[in-house]
């Protein structure tokens, strides 16, 4: 079973939800715990381990025979990107960090002037912690599709997936293409907000997209007891889901959080109920 | 002009918490304007207590692919796409696009150019609003299940 961890907004406690549900469940069931934050990922961190690197992440990138090239800069009009830029009578110049891999520019040119070569995007580190095995994935920086990490984290793990009992993935925040790539395929999503406008806000913008991916997703109210909790109740009221559990602010929390320990909490509990159903 | 920008790794930290309060302190003695660049989820505006923007205006910074039933002879689109956003439908015997991982970087239609087409979508939008501090605010914001935010914020900005 999968079960995404997202919430749109930052900083609200995506990654203290899923690294304390994964080590919860990991107590008696084999978890996979993936970090999909592959701009800024920390569950390591949440989790007091150490990662060891499995595999770069390769994209593929055009490579340009300059003796064959007709300069006829076919390759440069068809890239989506621009990460070709062609100026009459010269050889293509090819800018790294714009590709996104497609291909489109070796289909279309007419001299088999280009070939193809790999370009590291990023690395997909692991770790065992008894039950558990988690994988994070970690972006270059610069490149910008991180969404092909995230892929390429996904496709890593497919033949191991009947391994485990449960799958927990750790979104990005936000809501676009690395956090769509990590949902799919999904059965359920939890999503974790805080009982602020800015909250509210960005719960509204997940809760939307996971209704068009059709996937079930219920709320986690983190810092319940500091802020306006009928702000998100309406939200989610509109959405017709529900808060399935709230985590109040506490010392103890944060310091946890601050030792790299995976916190306790009988919200844990609930939402763990409401996944075994 | 200078142009200030705020950022952090990290989210949820105080990135557009000290953005409004560094616009409003700001404001006191120069004309400023800000740009709200998170277009995945924009909320620099609700700070300054605006909760719709007035001048909203459509754009479209993505192409997306979509199959009619000439593609029928183009199941090579499949293993060519390199977002795995083709399959096949074997049922319909076409192949059959997933929108939300579709790039639109148009290598279908160059193999395909029959079965398939390759329209603009409107996939984000900018708004304008007027703060009660004086200054104005442009804000960006991708639609829920469309990608390419950077070139929506390089609109925006």
């Amino acid at each position: 079973m999968k079960i995404t961890v997202t919430g749109g907004k930052g900083g609200t406690g995506k990654s203290t939800v899923a690294v304390a549900l994964a080590s919860a469940l990991a107590k008696d069931k084999k978890v996979l715990l993936i970090d999909a934050d592959v701009d800024c990922p920390g569950d390591d961190l949440l989790l007091g381990i150490k990662l060891e690197k499995l595999a770069d992440v390769e994209n593929m990138i055009p490579v340009f025979d300059f003796k064959k090239c007709l300069k006829c800069g076919k390759c440069a009009q068809f890239c989506p990107e621009h990460a070709i830029v062609f100026v009459k009578g010269e050889n293509p110049i090819f800018i790294a960090d714009q590709c996104i891999g497609c291909r489109a520019c070796r289909i279309v040119c007419p001299a088999g002037a280009i070939s193809e070569a790999k370009q590291i995007i990023g690395e997909i580190f692991t770790a065992k912690n008894g039950n558990l095995v988690v994988l994070s994935g970690k972006m270059k920086p610069g490149i910008e599709e991180s969404s092909l990490v995230v892929n390429a984290m996904k496709k890593n793990i497919k033949e191991q997936e009947k391994n485990f009992d449960y799958i927990i993935i750790d979104t990005a925040a936000g809501t676009h293409c690395p956090v769509i790539a990590a949902l799919l395929g999904s059965e359920c999503a939890l999503a974790v907000t805080e009982p602020t406008p800015l909250g509210a806000h960005d719960l509204d913008l997940i809760l939307t997209l996971t209704k068009k991916l059709k996937i079930k997703t219920q709320v986690v109210l983190n810092r319940s007891d500091i802020g306006v909790e009928n702000i998100i109740q309406k939200v989610v009221k509109n959405h017709q889901t529900k808060i399935i559990a709230k985590i109040p602010y506490s010392q103890e929390i944060e310091k946890k959080y601050c030792a790299g320990i995976p916190i306790e909490h009988k919200a844990i509990e609930k939402i763990i109920q409401w996944i075994k159903k | 002009m200078k142009t200030i920008t705020i950022l952090s790794g990290k989210g949820g930290v105080g990135k557009s918490t000290i953005s409004a309060s560094l616009a409003v302190l700001l404001s006191q003695e120069n004309r400023i304007v800000t740009a709200d660049c998170d277009v995945d989820a924009a909320n620099l505006a609700l700070l300054f207590g605006i909760k719709k923007l007035e001048k909203s205006q459509k754009i479209s910074t993505n192409l997306k692919a979509f199959v009619n039933k000439n593609a029928k002879d183009c199941k090579k689109i499949v293993d060519n796409c390199a977002f795995s956003a083709i399959s096949w439908d074997k049922k319909k015997q076409l192949p059959k696009i997933n929108k939300f991982l579709c790039e639109g970087c148009g290598v279908c239609l160059i193999l395909c150019p029959e079965g398939v087409t390759l329209k603009k979508v409107k996939n984000a939008s900018i708004g304008e609003g007027q703060t009660k501090y004086g200054f104005s605010i442009i804000s960006g914001q991708v639609e829920s299940g469309k990608c390419r935010e950077r070139k929506s914020w390089e609109n925006s900005a």
